[in-house]
């Protein structure tokens, strides 16, 4: 697991961390409740919120990835309970949308990310010398 | 530079070795792991995927994706000579998924435009044979040497394919969906 270091890289660490979470949930599968859905859905709601602001500074490509994983993570997380579905079955659709967002936001941020250690890297790389 | 690598052991020991320094790389800052996963190709020719997820949907998109790769990185050319030999890829157990990953595959030919044959001949070196193991993934890089000192101790042979615009245009934008484990996990093959 990445360990986190600047503010974007602490974001893709927890919608990694996240990822794990709901697929572990996932893999409980008839055992799976909506309160473990709810749990998540709030830490989704809150990455979310946090990414929006990390878009901000970023470049129009990765924006754009991250405003979509912003997009679905906002879907699953407005995801309610239906009383009429068998319940094993909503939490199970629940939980695959809730992975696929956390799988984009967690790429997303990868790509900003990166973006990052690019720029740092053209920063320390060694200049040309101009005769 | 985004990058889509497949580097080729021939053990899955030495693959799985590879895959955590990978991912201790990227923890680094070294380079960025997008998403990746290890595959093998047994002795009767089918490619699995070290897959830990107990869940059909997420192993069957992580089929595909690497599916996806795969086909990416090999081309035409490489498929044929190489991974489409293989008569599916199977995620763990899950039968099913081999077929829709190995669709995905055989597709890449069709994808892939006549404009791109120099191209795919190039990068055609790159074949899955019997009983060897690959890191498949999708990282970006800012110095390449990084990447082939970290696997040269394992004895990696490392295939790259640029993730541009050129090769969107060959193969469709959407033609690989980025589903691999964006993480580190134990490989494990069910």
């Amino acid at each position: 697991m990445t360990k986190p270091q600047t503010t974007v890289e602490r974001a893709r660490y927890d919608a990694q961390e996240l990822h794990k979470k709901i697929n572990a949930n996932i893999s409980k599968a008839d055992h799976a409740t909506w309160a473990e859905v709810k749990a998540i859905q709030a830490d989704i709601s809150a990455l979310g919120a946090r990414m929006k602001v990390l878009a901000e500074d970023q470049a129009d490509a990765v924006k754009s990835g991250i405003k979509v994983a912003i997009t679905r993570m906002e879907a699953a997380g407005a995801l309610v309970e239906d009383k009429a579905t068998a319940a094993k079955d909503g939490v199970k659709r629940a939980n695959a949308a809730l992975l696929e967002s956390a799988h984009r936001a967690a790429t997303s941020l990868s790509a900003a990310v990166a973006a990052d250690r690019t720029k740092l890297a053209l920063a320390i790389a060694p200049k040309k010398v101009v005769a | 530079m985004n990058t889509y690598i497949a580097v080729v052991f021939s053990s899955e020991e030495k693959a799985h070795q590879a895959l955590r320094k990978l991912w201790d790389l990227d923890e680094a800052g070294a380079l960025t792991v997008h998403g990746a996963a290890v595959v093998r190709r047994d002795d009767m020719g089918h490619i699995h995927v070290a897959d830990r997820s107990s869940d059909l949907g997420m192993r069957m998109a992580i089929g595909v994706g690497v599916g996806a790769l795969l086909g990416l990185i090999a081309g035409p050319v490489g498929v044929a000579a190489g991974v489409a030999g293989a008569a599916a890829i199977s995620v763990a157990a899950a039968t099913g998924v081999g077929a829709l990953a190995g669709g995905g595959i055989g597709a890449t030919a069709d994808a892939f435009k006549a404009t791109n044959r120099e191209n795919a001949a190039e990068e055609a070196g790159f074949a899955l044979e019997h009983g060897q193991s690959a890191v498949v993934a999708d990282i970006s890089e800012d110095w390449m040497q990084v990447l082939d000192d970290a696997m040269r101790p394992f004895g990696g042979t490392i295939h790259r394919r640029m993730n541009n615009a050129a090769t969107n245009a060959a193969f469709g934008a959407s033609y690989y969906t980025g589903y691999l484990y964006p993480y580190y996990h134990e490989p494990t093959y069910g």
